[in-house]
């Protein structure tokens, strides 16, 4: 893979908050098309670096290129209690009208493979944590973005939709979406084409 | 499940998902319509008709006038319900639900639609909420100058709405901005600016700057006498564009610091980036 054609890039990145420093140097590319990991114990700056990356908090040093439109699954829980589930995704439709090019097949096949068409009208305050989980990770992926990124998005997940997840990602990927994920589970390491491993601050590829 | 098309079409869809929230907001409901029956229906049972002395402020000194009981306990307390109840609903609009409109605007919301679409839901309110106080208070007491009282029960509610806005920007505890709307209201609309306290109070300068001071003597001079009372008019129109402004730069501040890798990358023609799919 070269510099040109990675949908994401990030070099000698280095982060803290305050005076604490919590990442030095970390570079790291994403190519369309890919699925790579992002692991590393707890509190090591797995977030911090893919905020960073994302451009949700400053960056002390390096530089950070992405060229594809981004989906994004935070990890904490930030959707919109009151609205329902297709207010949101009509909402999160809407304003990436100008940005995104998607096909209402590609969405209308997503709510029947993941089982959201049954709780469309369903406040999202009232979801179960698996689903409103769900409804987290098809809003990074309803616009269909050519990079997704994701924060430990099979958190609450059953098996069935933990194996639905991986199956999605992969038509993703083999329409040349890339992928890089923030995961705990052995599962998914197994999975990740190439993995990166956080280390004091320091960012390995394995 | 079609999406909106034109740019207005998002301000429109920020507008309409804002009277969603509140409308499914059941506390917000039931203040709403408690809040004004609660004190002014006990203010109703338990004021008399004796007449008592208040000053009233105006661009050329003072001016005594002698009122009756009930009917400066109902226009006071409908300021002070009118500016707890608008505070009360800024704060859910600027508080709740920030961090997701935040992550909109990451994902191709203009904070510009955000913000339109949310500042004119809260003058929406202020104004529903200034109708409404203003009808109560004509069912019961003859207004001298309804128009004029409905605009400074407006322009209360601006004022303490921005200030609840304010308080939910810097704290993201509910329960903090709570108690922090709650106790300005109860201090400065709900007490200081009694004018059965104020009339009374030995120093009052203090009194006479607070954010209630000059949109509640406009609703009392208008209410009460038929004069133009354009020092009240000025100072609060003056205090709400102050505060209005002040809400407005820390939501554009805010909406601001959120990443804008979306909208960077949409210079790429949509059409481009799907070509660019094997």
């Amino acid at each position: 893979m070269t510099a040109q054609n990675a949908c994401c890039r990030c070099e000698s990145v280095t982060m803290g908050y305050g005076r604490k420093m919590i990442l030095s140097s970390c570079t790291l590319t994403v190519a369309p098309g890919e699925v790579v990991g992002l692991v590393g114990e707890n509190g090591t700056g797995k977030t911090t670096l893919i905020k960073g990356l994302l451009g949700f908090l400053p960056l002390r040093a390096g530089s950070v290129t992405v060229t594809a439109p981004v989906g994004f699954c935070p990890q904490e829980n930030f959707l919109n209690r009151s609205l329902t589930v297709a207010e949101h995704l009509r909402f999160i439709a809407t304003i990436g009208h100008h940005r995104f090019v998607t096909e209402p097949a590609y969405r209308e096949r997503l709510l029947e493979e993941t089982r959201l068409s049954n709780f469309l009208n369903r406040q999202i305050g009232e979801l179960s944590g698996g689903t409103y989980q769900k409804v987290k990770f098809v809003t990074a992926i309803w616009n269909r973005p050519a990079l997704v990124v994701l924060d430990e998005p099979c958190d609450g997940f059953d098996w069935q939709m933990y194996l639905l997840f991986w199956q999605l990602l992969g038509n993703l990927t083999a329409q040349g979406t890339g992928v890089l994920m923030i995961s705990h589970l052995i599962h998914d390491w197994e999975r990740f084409q190439r993995i990166y491993t956080l280390k004091e601050g320091a960012l390995e590829a394995a | 499940m079609k999406p909106h098309k034109s740019g207005m079409a998002l301000i429109f869809a920020v507008y309409r998902l804002s009277v969603r929230e509140l409308l499914r907001n059941r506390l917000g409901l039931a203040l709403l319509v408690l809040l004004p029956v609660i004190f002014i229906g006990i203010g109703l049972a338990t004021a008399g008709k004796s007449s008592i002395p208040i000053k009233l402020y105006f661009s050329d000194g003072i001016e005594q006038v002698l009122l009756s009981q009930h009917d400066i306990m109902l226009v006071f307390i409908s300021s002070s319900v009118n500016g707890f109840l608008t505070a009360y609903f800024a704060l859910l609009l600027f508080q709740q639900d920030f961090g997701y409109y935040r992550y909109c605007v990451f994902a191709g919301l203009p904070p510009t639609a955000f913000i339109c679409g949310r500042f004119a839901f809260f003058i929406t309110i202020a104004a529903l909420l200034a109708a409404m106080t203003t009808l109560i208070n004509a069912h019961y007491v003859p207004l001298a100058q309804p128009w004029l009282v409905f605009t400074g029960f407006l322009v209360l509610g601006i004022v303490y709405g921005s200030f609840g806005g304010i308080i939910g920007s810097f704290s993201r505890d509910f329960l903090v901005s709570f108690l922090g709307i709650f106790l300005l209201a109860d201090v400065d609309a709900c007490w200081l600016q009694n004018p059965v306290y104020y009339s009374a109070s030995q120093e009052n300068e203090f009194i006479r700057w607070l954010p209630g001071h000059f949109p509640i003597q406009m609703v009392l001079s208008s209410a009460f006498t038929e004069r133009a009372n354009e020092k009240a008019f000025s100072f609060s129109a003056l205090y709400a564009v102050l505060f209005f402004g002040i809400l407005f730069l820390l939501v554009r501040f805010q909406m601001g610091r959120v990443s804008r890798i979306n909208q960077a990358v949409s210079q790429t023609p949509p059409a481009e980036q799907n070509a660019r799919r094997p």
